[in-house]
């Protein structure tokens, strides 16, 4: 069982990257609280804080995305992310690898299968 | 700080010294984030800042996350130990400059005319109180876990301490996201600190110095007086027809210089000497007894004779030697060592 946890974790970090980025493109703008919220929601490929503020940081120094703070009407003031250009070029050609890695593994996995 | 920020500001400032690789501004920007996203977490959760901190786990290890995702732990743009030659210097400034500290005090200590006993206690007093502040900051490093602030050697070199994660590090500023277009400004400034404050002790020194000058003259000044006392008397009992040439070692003539003398005496017999003057009156020379064996105080008296209408100048050359006791107050012994006629 700890091998498996030991290979889940590098499967999570490998892709909170790509996760973070699709989260962004379908809520356009959202704070690393929310981000976090969301990515634990999804439950198996759970992302914690300790996994995504360290990427948030290389994405936004790559360029991948922006950020602002922005007031909350209560609570502490939040920092937003959006996709910038560059991280939707990158998003684009990520998601093609990502789908020819997918339709490998099926196909490898169905050869096993049978 | 009430017991519930206690930890979470604990917490902040070990992130912030983690990520101090970052720079200044994006380590506040950081440690901004992770508060905000603490205190949401927290406020959700009924205030349990310490379940939202546990979420994160260990500060130095989500640094280290932070710093290695951003490529300074590993890459083309890791951070990497500042130069051992850029360290050593680093570290010879600050010898100097601490050398300095102490020669200086110690001058000030051991400045002509100052009370010994008060200028050391004085000099033990200072070091003791340098000792504790110093004591206090690394202890106050040590239990803050916070790293002891810069040194004017750092400085200088453009040299800063981070933490890689939990690794310690003395790295160039410039290798820093924040810094690596460095300002001037500080290190100019340092550098002006740096030369004020060695040419300020250096003008101490000097001042030091022209005052053990000053001392000196003024104390053979003093003891010109007994040479210009010693060559009036010689004179006087000349005059007088009641000279008595010395015969023992005590005397304020040398045996050099009696023949001299003698001749003045059969001078004045033959009633070619009838009168004298002192024309000036200079000092060659001083040594005091702290500068070593040779304390000689050399006076040198132009005297002239009026050989009826005619002026003779005669120079002598009077030593004054200090007793055994080496305070000011010793014995001085004065003898007249040489007589030169122009």
């Amino acid at each position: 069982m700890d091998e498996l946890g030991g290979w889940l974790a590098q499967l999570r970090k490998g892709t909170v990257e790509l996760l973070v980025l699709w989260l962004l493109v379908r809520e356009g703008e959202l704070h690393g609280y929310a981000i976090v919220q969301q990515l634990q929601s999804l439950g198996r490929l759970v992302a914690g804080e300790s996994t995504v503020y360290p990427v948030l940081k290389r994405l936004e120094a790559d360029g991948y995305v922006a950020a602002k703070w922005s007031e909350a009407e209560s609570g502490p003031p939040r920092k937003y992310y959006r996709l910038t250009d560059a991280g939707s070029e990158f998003l684009s050609a990520a998601n093609h690898e990502w789908d020819a890695l997918v339709e490998s593994m099926r196909e490898l996995k169905g050869a096993g299968d049978e | 700080m009430s017991s519930q920020s206690q930890p979470l500001e604990r917490y902040l400032e070990d992130l912030a010294e983690g990520v101090g690789a970052l720079g200044p501004l994006e380590s506040a920007e950081v440690v901004r984030e992770i508060r905000g996203h603490i205190e949401e977490a927290a406020a959700e959760k009924g205030g349990a800042v310490e379940d939202a901190l546990g979420s994160f786990g260990p500060a130095s290890a989500l640094a280290a996350r932070i710093l290695e995702e951003r490529g300074l732990l590993a890459g083309p743009d890791a951070l990497s130990a500042a130069p051992a030659w850029m360290r050593a210097a680093a570290l010879l400034v600050d010898a100097t400059v601490s050398a300095f500290v102490l020669l200086l005090l110690m001058a000030v200590a051991t400045r002509p005319g100052a009370d010994r006993a008060a200028a050391w206690a004085t000099l033990v007093v200072w070091t003791a109180i340098a000792a504790t502040l110093g004591l206090l900051a690394w202890w106050w490093a040590v239990y803050r876990r916070r790293p002891l602030v810069g040194t004017t050697g750092l400085d200088l070199l453009g040299l800063r301490r981070v933490r890689a994660g939990s690794t310690p590090m003395l790295v160039r500023a410039a290798d820093i996201p924040d810094l690596r277009r460095p300002g001037r400004v500080r290190p100019a400034i340092g550098l002006l600190v740096a030369v004020l404050f060695v040419s300020a002790g250096v003008a101490s020194l000097q001042d030091v110095a022209h005052e053990r000058a000053v001392l000196a003259v003024e104390s053979a000044t003093d003891h010109s007086s007994v040479a210009v006392f010693l060559v009036s008397d010689l004179y006087s009992q000349v005059l007088n027809g009641d000279l008595v040439l010395p015969t023992d070692d005590d005397s304020f003539i040398t045996s050099e210089v009696t023949p001299y003398v003698t001749h003045l005496v059969a001078e004045h017999a033959a009633g070619r000497l009838i009168a004298y003057t002192i024309g000036d009156v200079r000092i060659t020379g001083y040594a005091g007894a702290e500068d070593g064996p040779v304390d000689v105080m050399v006076g040198v008296l132009e005297l002239r004779d009026r050989d009826r209408g005619k002026s003779v100048g005669v120079t002598y050359t009077v030593r004054g030697t200090p007793g055994a006791a080496s305070d000011d107050s010793r014995p001085m012994t004065y003898q007249i060592v040489r007589v030169e006629q122009d």
